[in-house]
């Protein structure tokens, strides 16, 4: 059966996003029956997302969960995790999207319940690069945050900032370049590819790579409308779990790969780009082994999820596993890490059950 | 009938309830409604009516239109800016069409601490036409003078326009602003030298004034435009030294208008009070018609009809000159019927696309937008700064006056778009410095 | 009638001065925060998640039955001015037909997604404490369903009242 799907995303569309719904838009008109439209910021805005993919205003749509604490608690306590990937691998975005992709559709029965309470199904994630401090002066010390006031988005940077004794403060990412050119803040915190994106080097002087590491992962980046998804053949969802590797793999890997490209970029913008010291490096292991407790006490208290700890427990695993796993490929290549994420993860989901009930 | 259709007719439709007299924010509410029913189905219909009115409201950067409209009224309601006008007439009076000239600094001055073009208007409506009347000043001349002038209130700084337009185009709403001051300016200029122009060829437009105040008269009346110069410093110097961004900018400023009524004891509780529910109404009726046209949007999405539509523009893309004169003439012909933020939101996400193809600096361009959209606000049949000016003053004159009175205006307009094309420095040279 | 025009009329006087009050709160927050922020390098916490839930959504609907009381709905006379009396009439009632349609629909569905909100008891999270936005998303349908209402009033002043008022006053 021919079916036309629409995508949408609140990015622009020149953001890796719509880049990978593209990419998938185009493997599934060579391989199926499906077709879909990309919809960049036109459609749905980021807040209006789950619900019009709820009501089928649009078909699939890019989920930042963390912007809907209420609704989506147990897939974002493994996004507040991902502090763990600031050490031990080179692409934390491709490590980080399938550990939170493995949790959700194999480890979490709970994760899927909160997609299926919205009327939609989870079938890809996707992460950004390293989050790096983005600053007005140099900043590479434990000493040098004390003090300090950062832009920051989400609540696990916050509370790296205030640990050793910086201020957060909130400001939506679109102000984030006058509050950096006036001085509102000292720092924002963002990801290589955000500091060309939001224009940041011709106001920033300084930028401290790693610092604090972690990436944004709070990404379901696929949901699709749960009644076309049960409406569909087995064959037709086996499909679309495949269009979700592809989705998982196009997003990161395009992320990955633009930072890479940013950072000459950002250089000759004149801003001074160093490596998180090594002081400071420790000091954020330090505190990303203790956040662990806070994050466990957090989600348990403030959003009522049970079992927290060994639930933990899962996501630690899977992002020790999939550090191994993609350090043996090529993280600028799209084909082997979806590969691999066909393998470990997407042949595993069952077509004729996930999400079924 | 396919998706492109019903999106042309979705138009048709709309078009034809605003001409029937319906209110224009239910009315492409009710449209969208319908489009998006016959698209996608009744569920997806319904459901845009739940979710988007929720979400374009409660946004952060949203809440610096109701600021910077309530700081206007307080201006206005504490009569802050009086004084400004009385200083522009003591010194002009002796120009050839001095009180208007007057009037045009003081609708600049007044620019500076509104956000609005209406607000503009009204205040400085209330505040010099009665007293171009009493010089025997032509009723047409003197209407459109300060119709025309309230066009300046959106283009310097503060402007809910150009923050609206930072937000759809990702352009930092700071440089717009300061983009902004440049084009306002050039326009007071414009009108100036249109005034001075008309009343030589005519000197019956505005009769000589006879009054002779003492220089003692004079300084004293320059020490009493304290109030808005207070005011324009800690707005434009609180963005500038980063005590608070864009969108704190409106709060700041209505808290800062307040406390300088208070301080000059000339705002009464009764005063506050009408600023307060005169920014309610502006805003209950402002919002309904930018959520009915976020909802078109999104229809005109769906529907295809968007960027079938922008496949039109696209075809002029060969010659930028081209491209900007083909838009110039559809926000000339849209600013005749549509409410300048309605037009925005509906044009924007067709354009932007088309823009960045060929090229165009946005900040340069969200300028240019600001300015054709102002003229809109001027020209028949629907201005709204019209109506505003003809509210105010009553039955002085009729509408179809003013809009009379309006016209060399307009000339004066045209040559400043054209300048401004011609000199985009005029625009960019102080959003660079400031950087 | 007239009782019930009364109510309504205080009704709508009551949710203007919440509104109002909603108004004046945004400013001081915002203003105190700003300085807050600037000379104590301390913000209050929550400006922005209340600023946008609450005080937007108090200020952008509750006023609309005041606007509407007081024919503050913008609309476009241009066309019309030309035709003759009884046709504007009765081209203004079916418009405001059509206003109280679109209303009733956005109150009705505002109270569904409401509904929603407050099932999965919606929040935010600021300085570790929950702040629960659910309770606000009743305001939306709140001023939609009053304005919907007072439609209803002007349309039967409108069809009932003789002889028939100009159709630029209000209408109660
Ligand atoms: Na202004
Ligand atoms: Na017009």
């Amino acid at each position: 059966e021919e079916r036309m799907l629409k995508f949408s995303s609140g990015f622009p569309e020149s953001a890796a996003p719509p880049q990978a719904y593209a990419k998938v838009a185009e493997w599934l008109a060579a391989n199926s029956e499906i077709k879909a439209e990309v919809f960049s910021m036109s459609l749905l805005s980021f807040g209006e997302t789950p619900a019009g993919i709820r009501d089928g205003i649009t078909d699939a749509g890019y989920v930042l969960t963390p912007y809907f604490p209420a609704e989506f608690s147990e897939t974002n306590m493994a996004a507040d995790m991902a502090l763990l990937v600031s050490s031990g691998t080179d692409a934390p975005a491709l490590v980080m999207a399938a550990a939170i992709t493995e949790y959700v559709m194999l480890n979490c029965p709970e994760c899927v319940a909160e997609y299926t309470a919205q009327n939609q199904v989870f079938l890809a994630s996707g992460a950004s690069t390293e989050y790096s401090l983005v600053c007005t002066k140099p900043v590479n010390t434990v000493a040098d945050l004390k003090g300090l006031s950062v832009r920051s988005g989400a609540s696990v940077f916050g509370r790296w900032i205030e640990h050793f004794g910086g201020t957060k403060v909130s400001i939506p990412g679109s102000e984030m370049y006058e509050a950096l050119s006036q001085k509102v803040v000292d720092c924002t915190m963002v990801s290589m590819p955000d500091v060309m994106n939001f224009q940041l080097a011709d106001v920033a002087t300084d930028m401290t790579v790693n610092a604090p590491g972690g990436v944004f992962a709070g990404t379901a980046s696929m949901n699709l409308n749960l009644d076309l998804w049960r409406g569909m053949t087995p064959e037709e969802r086996k499909i679309m779990l495949e269009a979700g590797s592809r989705m998982t793999a196009g997003t990161s890997v395009i992320y990955h790969n633009s930072s890479i490209e940013a950072e000459p970029k950002v250089k000759a913008a004149g801003v001074n780009v160093v490596e998180l010291s090594e002081e400071l490096s420790k000091a954020t292991q330090d505190f990303i082994v203790a956040d662990l407790d806070t994050i466990r006490d957090q989600f348990t208290s403030l959003y009522g999820v049970e079992n927290a700890a060994a639930k933990i427990e899962t996501v630690k695993g899977l992002v020790e596993k999939w550090k191994g796993l993609v350090a043996d490929i090529d993280p600028t290549s799209m084909d082997a890490y979806q590969a691999l994420l066909m393998t470990e993860v997407y042949s595993k989901v069952d077509p004729e059950a996930y999400a079924m009930q | 009938m396919s998706n492109v259709e019903i999106g042309y007719w979705g138009i048709a439709v709309l078009l034809a309830l605003i001409a029937l007299r319906v209110p224009i924010g239910p009315a492409l509410i009710g449209v969208s409604f319908g489009g998006i029913w016959m698209i996608t189905g009744p569920k997806a219909a319904w459901g845009a009516v739940g979710i988007i009115p929720w979400n374009f409201t409660a946004t952060w950067q949203m809440s610096s239109i109701p600021m910077f409209l309530m700081m206007g009224f307080v201006c206005f309601h504490a009569g802050l800016t009086k004084g400004l006008f009385e200083a522009a007439r003591l010194w002009l009076s002796r120009l050839p069409g001095g009180m208007a000239i007057a009037a045009v600094f003081g609708a600049a001055g007044f620019a500076a601490v509104t956000g609005s073009s209406i607000a503009c208007a009204a205040a400085m409506g209330r505040i010099a036409v009665p007293e171009m009347m009493r010089q025997r000043y032509d009723a047409a001349f003197a209407t459109g003078t300060v119709a025309a002038a309230g066009t300046i209130g959106a283009l310097i700084p503060p402007s809910i326009l150009l923050i609206l337009y930072g937000i759809i185009a990702q352009v930092p709403v700071g440089s717009l602003f300061m983009g902004g001051v440049g084009a306002g300016l050039l326009t007071a200029l414009g009108y100036c030298v249109m005034i001075v122009v008309r009343v030589k060829m005519n000197p019956g437009l505005a009769p000589p004034v006879n009054e002779r105040s003492t220089a003692a008269e004079r300084l004293s009346a320059l020490l009493d435009t304290w109030p808005v110069l207070l005011l324009m410093t800690g707005v434009l110097g609180g963005l500038f030294f980063g005590i608070f961004t864009p969108t704190e900018a409106g709060a700041a400023g209505a808290a800062l208008a307040v406390l300088v009524g208070l301080i000059k004891r000339s705002l009464s509780l009764r005063g506050f009070w009408s600023s307060v529910v005169e920014t309610l109404q502006t805003t209950a009726a402002l919002f309904i018609i930018a959520i009915g046209a976020n909802m078109l949007t999104r229809f005109m999405a769906i529907s295809g009809a968007g960027r079938d539509l922008a496949s039109f523009v696209d075809a002029m893309n060969a010659d930028p000159m081209l491209l900007l004169l083909g838009i110039a003439i559809i926000y000339l012909v849209l600013g005749m019927f549509l409410e300048p933020i309605g037009a925005m939101l509906l044009t924007l996400p067709i354009l932007l696309p088309v823009l960045k193809t060929a090229d165009i600096d946005l900040l340069w361009f969200g300028i240019l937008l600001a300015k054709f959209l102002e003229i809109g606000m001027i020209t028949p049949p629907i201005g709204l700064n019209v109506f505003v000016i003809k509210s105010v003053v009553g039955d002085l004159v009729t509408t179809g006056q003013i809009f009379y009175g309006i016209l060399w205006f307009l000339v004066a307009d045209l040559i400043v778009v054209a300048l401004l094309i011609a000199f985009p420095d005029i625009i960019l040279w102080l959003p660079t410095v400031m950087k | 009638m007239g009782l019930t025009f009364r109510l309504l009329g205080r009704v709508i006087d009551l949710t203007t001065l919440v509104a109002g009050l909603a108004l004046v709160l945004m400013m001081t927050h915002i203003a105190i925060d700003v300085v807050a922020k600037y000379i104590f390098q301390v913000p209050m916490p929550g400006t922005i998640t209340v600023v946008s839930n609450y005080y937007m959504i108090l200020v952008a609907f509750l006023p609309l039955a005041f606007a509407e009381r007081r024919n503050g709905q913008i609309s476009v006379e241009v066309v019309t001015a030309a035709l003759p009396m009884r046709t504007q009439r009765g081209l203004n009632v079916a418009g405001m037909v059509f206003c109280l349609l679109v209303f009733s629909a956005l109150a009705w569905q505002g109270w569904i997604e409401a509904g929603r909100a407050q099932q999965v008891g919606s929040f935010e999270i600021e300085q570790n404490t929950k702040l629960l936005t659910w309770p606000a998303r009743y305001l939306l349908p709140l001023g939609c369903g009053l304005i919907a209402l007072t439609l209803v009033a002007k349309i039967w002043v409108a069809l009932t009242r003789r002889p028939p008022q100009s159709l630029d006053e209000p209408f109660f």
